[in-house]
């Protein structure tokens, strides 16, 4: 036996790949997509009923019961089963560690699906809170509080059962994702219900802590579930299909407890003027400011990973997906801090500048980084080759990205000329529109945005059917093991 | 905390063996900005650099600290006993509200100071007045009374059309001022204009045959085609039920809000169903006092705009 | 990621967490949940959050009823019940919301965008009849509206009897319901909507509130329960922005 054979093998006793558990990964990763047109229609829906209101079918599909269908198919089914598909891909690999109990995992899925479909069915039958992105009722929110502390078990076990000392960065950001969201939910939902046997419940807190508490859970279910959640993502899938390694270590962790840190604080910026006191506002403000820095740390180490492979953005749609997301995390976080400021709030809160920023966030960063994944995750979960399509994948990224630019320009435009519209005085000193005068002045932007919309659902469409017809091909041919030379 | 790194691998969950490289084989990666360390660690194939991030990230990361600092010490800010640091500009958001609107009135172009102080007289003899004021009272019609009576004031069923010039309550700026200020039949104005159109078929006065001799009665004082028989035998009915009210000539009493008759419009509309509803149950719309939510300023202002709204 | 001695000191103390993974998770537990104490805490241990005013009182179970059809209908998702102090928005709308206002909202309402115009002063700023046609179709008199047509309201009888339910729901978080107005509490909601005799009880139980048939129609309905909260936003307290108290301050 040649040095080399032994070489090999010493390597692979150390190295030995685990059997790990992807077939949930294949069920999230399903799930992820179903959801996503499902959402993204609601989406689309909705917008289309703001450009024409005979759509609002009532009782059951008027906008505001709609919107809430769209906003949690968006965040929590799509996004919600993107990352938790994604996390437990690369827990598994990043740790060399099988994911303990496959039952667990299946409830995580079966249970998470549950609780979406029954928030769902909620709003459109009118059982909601009625508090921003936290809708569903106390019966779905006990429920979904088991499911995440089952995931929660699931991901610190794999992490416990690792076979490396460290515990790779993607993985901090998956941990405080899990964490911060346990955290936020069960405090934010503390609720007494009407009687056990009725869906409806009374929040424990009222009027101004009632609103602090819910913002505080609101701006942390972007900085925890759309944010840390999402850069786990970045932080495994984007080296990997760039094929280069992370480039600082320490930029990771200034950035990581930065954001775990200050993310807590920023909530106040969503209730800027209002009669939550001065000087909670003052300090949400602050750190939003402060969060400018760390946040554009993780777009930095995105964007130097990538360094050197930027030849490939022309060829690799996957890899292009990712960096745009990364640029449009970075453009969102500069806005956010800018938004946060109190006086720029003042001009901007309440209108569709709000409304633009979220979708230069949800569409740009955390779509594009979902979709890099899964076309990652896809062939590879699925023993296949490459997708099945290269040109769907191009028509994909062109009309998610033209999408994009019209949704957030068009909101941008609205938003900003309501702002000043409201304020407007005329020369003689007086308001120079009305309210309704603003609402006529939105419309021609309103169906830009839903042209927007569509061009980004039929962009998911491509990728649905994509992925269908890749798992559909038959698998490729066991590669010959290699044969050691002699 | 500067434990030898033997030592600090030792306290971690489980360390593995370090792969052996053979002899002769390449060397391991090293981190080029890390050069002193061993192999680059890797992550299922994902190697981690440990670059030092831009000085001008570390920088503009600390101004934004400074920044925040200043904030603290210049606004209200952190929560303390009994309240919060005031901050030394002395700024708070509602204190800031009376003083920008104080720059504001000061700023103000003369002809605001001389409306606010003019008197309807002297309103009514300044044309620019009568211009400044009806411009102003733009705004606030569409925020305040558009919603019911439309954008260009042409109103809709049961809300009067403010743009014909057929006033129920009066034409003239005090009558419009004075109904604008206490609203009609609102519950919670004491000095409320009210009348009563009563139901004259539900309440017993009048017999179907007559409520509907009624009906035709009104179409053909409107003008608008009818039985003439039916309206003829209607004729005493009128002057003992409606004339006390609506007048003789049935012309109207804007001093009890009862519409002229003569003319084609009808708050409720002219088909024959709608006059009877109006006859048999009477009728009796209502409109908020304004008076206490908007300033006497604004009110007079939106006098102007909506008596100028039919010019 | 192993760290070495020419590691910044901090990668060097990240390293004990990094390695172990239930002290990992516990030290994020605890490092992301100081922002969320040092601002929520203090806002109800202080004593100036909430400013004395006279005049607030819980919602009368009619107005309680309708608060619910709101919140079902995710109404807050265009309509924003928070008037800040802007020179604008007090003259649009009228003064600015004091927390006092919302100190029995659970949960609160204040939303976020405005998509249709801020509601925290609608009451008694139209009249009932304007409001039932405007819920019934919003472009029978607004043309240019683009809200749904809540129509179903007028015809869905209001589930009378949840209204015990739901007022001991909020005795229980904290709203100081009296004995009194408890046991009254369907009585009550009748009596405002004008279905009884006679609301001079019910109006002596709760001051500034206003009893008739807010739909002009027989029964009670979720549109006398929606219309009779809608006119009472706003209308508890009368305060003048131009000299605020000093206890608004803060």
């Amino acid at each position: 036996m040649s040095e080399a054979v032994a070489v090999v093998a010493k390597r692979a006793a150390v190295d030995e790949v685990p059997d790990y558990d992807d077939h949930v990964v294949r069920l999230f990763i399903i799930a992820s997509v179903f959801w996503a047109l499902v959402g993204m229609t609601m989406g689309v829906l909705i917008a289309a009923q703001m450009v024409w209101p005979q759509l609002n079918v009532e009782p059951w599909f008027t906008f505001g019961r709609l919107r809430p269908v769209h906003t949690s198919g968006v965040v929590f089914a799509f996004g919600g089963n993107a990352v938790i598909g994604t996390s437990l891909y690369c827990v598994q690999r990043t740790c060399r560690a099988r994911l303990p109990g496959r039952f667990a995992a299946e409830f995580v899925f079966w249970g998470y699906q549950l609780f979406i479909v029954l928030a769902a069915l909620g709003y459109v039958m009118g059982v909601t809170q009625s508090r921003e992105y936290a809708e569903p009722e106390w019966l779905t929110d006990l429920w979904l509080a088991i499911v995440w502390l089952t995931y929660l078990g699931l991901f610190i076990g794999t992490l416990l059962k690792r076979r490396e000392a460290h515990i790779y960065v993607a993985n901090w950001y998956y941990l405080a994702f899990i964490v911060a969201v346990t955290v936020l939910h069960v405090v934010n939902n503390l609720a007494v219900p009407v009687a056990w046997n009725e869906a409806d419940s009374v929040s424990l807190f009222s009027g101004v802590q009632d609103a602090m508490t819910q913002w505080w859970y609101g701006h942390n279910a972007v900085g925890f579930f759309l944010t840390a959640g999402f850069l786990g993502i970045m932080y495994y899938y984007l080296p990997k299909q760039a094929d280069a390694p992370i480039w600082s270590y320490r930029l990771s962790i200034i950035s990581f407890w930065s954001l775990v840190f200050m993310y807590m604080w920023a909530g106040p910026h969503h209730l800027h003027y209002t009669s939550l006191p001065d000087w909670v506002q003052t300090l949400g403000m602050t750190f939003t400011i402060m969060l400018w820095m760390p946040s554009w740390a993780s777009a930095l180490n995105g964007f130097m990973t990538a360094s050197g492979r930027w030849d490939r953005l022309r060829t690799d749609p996957v890899l292009r997906f990712m960096i745009v997301a990364v640029v449009f995390y970075a453009v969102a976080t500069f806005e956010g801090p800018f938004m946060g400021v109190r006086t720029v709030n003042g001009l901007s809160h309440y209108t569709e500048w709000t409304i633009s920023h979220v979708h230069s966030g949800a569409l740009g960063w955390n779509g594009f980084i979902v979709f890099g994944a899964i076309y990652y995750l896809v062939p590879r979960i699925w023993g296949r080759e490459a997708m099945h399509s290269r040109a769907a994948l191009e028509w994909h990224f062109w009309l998610g990205l033209t999408g994009i630019m019209l949704y957030v320009t068009a909101m941008w435009g609205a938003g900003v000329m309501q702002g000043l519209m409201w304020r407007a005085y005329t020369s003689l000193g007086f308001l120079q529109y009305s309210f309704l005068d603003t609402v006529i002045a939105a419309k021609p932007y309103y169906a830009m945005r839903l042209l927007g919309g569509v061009l980004y659902l039929a962009g998911a469409g491509v990728m649905a059917w994509n992925v269908w017809r890749t798992i559909q091909e038959p698998r490729p041919a066991p590669a010959p093991a290699p044969v050691p030379a002699e | 905390m500067s434990l030898p790194p033997d030592r600090e691998e030792r306290r971690g969950d489980w360390v593995p063996p370090r792969p052996q490289v053979a002899p002769g084989a390449p060397d391991p990666e090293r981190d080029p900005n890390s050069p002193l360390r061993h192999t680059l660690p890797t992550f299922d194939g994902i190697r981690e650099l440990d670059s030092s991030p831009p000085k001008v990230w570390t920088y503009i990361y600390l101004l934004t600290f400074f920044a925040a600092i200043w904030i603290w010490v210049a606004y209200p800010a952190w929560p303390w006993f009994g309240g919060a640091t005031p901050g030394i500009l002395g700024w708070n958001s509602r204190g800031d509200l009376p003083r920008a609107a104080a720059i504001a009135e000061a700023n103000a172009p003369p002809v605001a100071r001389h409306f606010a102080a003019a008197s309807w007289e002297e309103i009514e003899a300044s044309p620019e007045l009568r211009a400044y004021g009806a411009a102003a009272g733009r705004g606030l019609f569409g925020e305040n009374c558009a919603p019911c009576h439309g954008g260009n004031g042409r109103g809709a069923r049961g809300f009067p059309n403010l743009a014909d010039g057929d006033w129920l309550w009066g034409g003239d700026v005090e009558a419009i001022e004075q109904t604008l200020r206490v609203g009609i039949r609102w519950h919670s104005s004491d000095e409320t204009r009210t009348s009563q159109m009563p139901g004259f078929g539900a309440q017993g006065m009048m017999d179907r045959r007559q409520v509907l001799d009624m009906v035709e009665w009104l179409r053909g004082s409107g003008g608008l085609e009818h039985d003439a028989a039916a309206a003829q035998r209607a004729g005493p009915v009128f002057a003992e039920n409606c004339a006390s009210c609506h007048g003789e000539d049935a012309k109207g009493n804007q001093d009890l809000g009862a519409p002229n008759l003569t003319d084609a419009i009808s708050l409720y509309g002219n088909e024959r169903a709608s006059l009877f509803q109006t006859l048999w149950h009477g009728r009796g719309g209502v409109m908020p006092a304004f008076g206490g939510r908007l300033s006497d300023d604004m009110i007079r202002k939106l006098v102007l705009h909506v008596r100028g709204l039919g010019e | 990621m192993a760290t070495d001695e020419k590691s910044p000191r901090f990668a060097r103390l990240h390293g004990r967490f990094e390695r172990r993974a239930v002290r990992f998770a516990l030290a994020i537990l605890v490092v992301l949940s100081v922002g969320g104490i040092v601002e929520v805490a203090p806002l109800f241990a202080l004593e100036n959050t909430v400013e004395k005013v006279e005049g607030i009182r819980p919602y009368t179970p009619l107005e309680l009823a309708g608060r619910a059809v709101y919140i079902r209908e995710g109404c807050y998702v265009c309509h924003s019940q928070q008037i800040r102090p802007f020179r604008d928005e007090v003259e649009r709308y009228g003064p600015y919301s004091l927390a006092a206002e919302s100190m029995y909202d659970h949960p609160f309402q204040w939303g976020s965008k405005r998509t249709g115009p801020d509601l925290a002063r609608v009451g008694n700023k139209y009249s009932d009849d304007w409001h039932v046609r405007h819920l019934i179709n919003p472009r029978e008199v607004v043309p240019a509206s683009i809200m749904p047509s809540y129509a179903f309201l007028a015809t869905t009888p209001l589930r009378v009897e949840r209204i015990d339910r739901l007022m001991r729901a909020h005795l229980r978080v904290g709203v100081p319901y009296s004995e009194e107005q408890l046991a009254n509490a369907r009585a009550d909601l009748l009596a405002q909507a004008g279905a009884a005799d006679d609301a001079t009880e019910m109006l002596g139980r709760y001051p500034k509130s206003q009893a008739r048939n807010f739909d002009g129609q027989p029964g009670v309905t979720e549109m006398d329960a929606l219309v009779a909260y809608l006119q009472m936003l706003g209308t508890l307290v009368e305060f003048d922005w131009r000299r605020p108290r000093p206890d608004m301050i803060r």
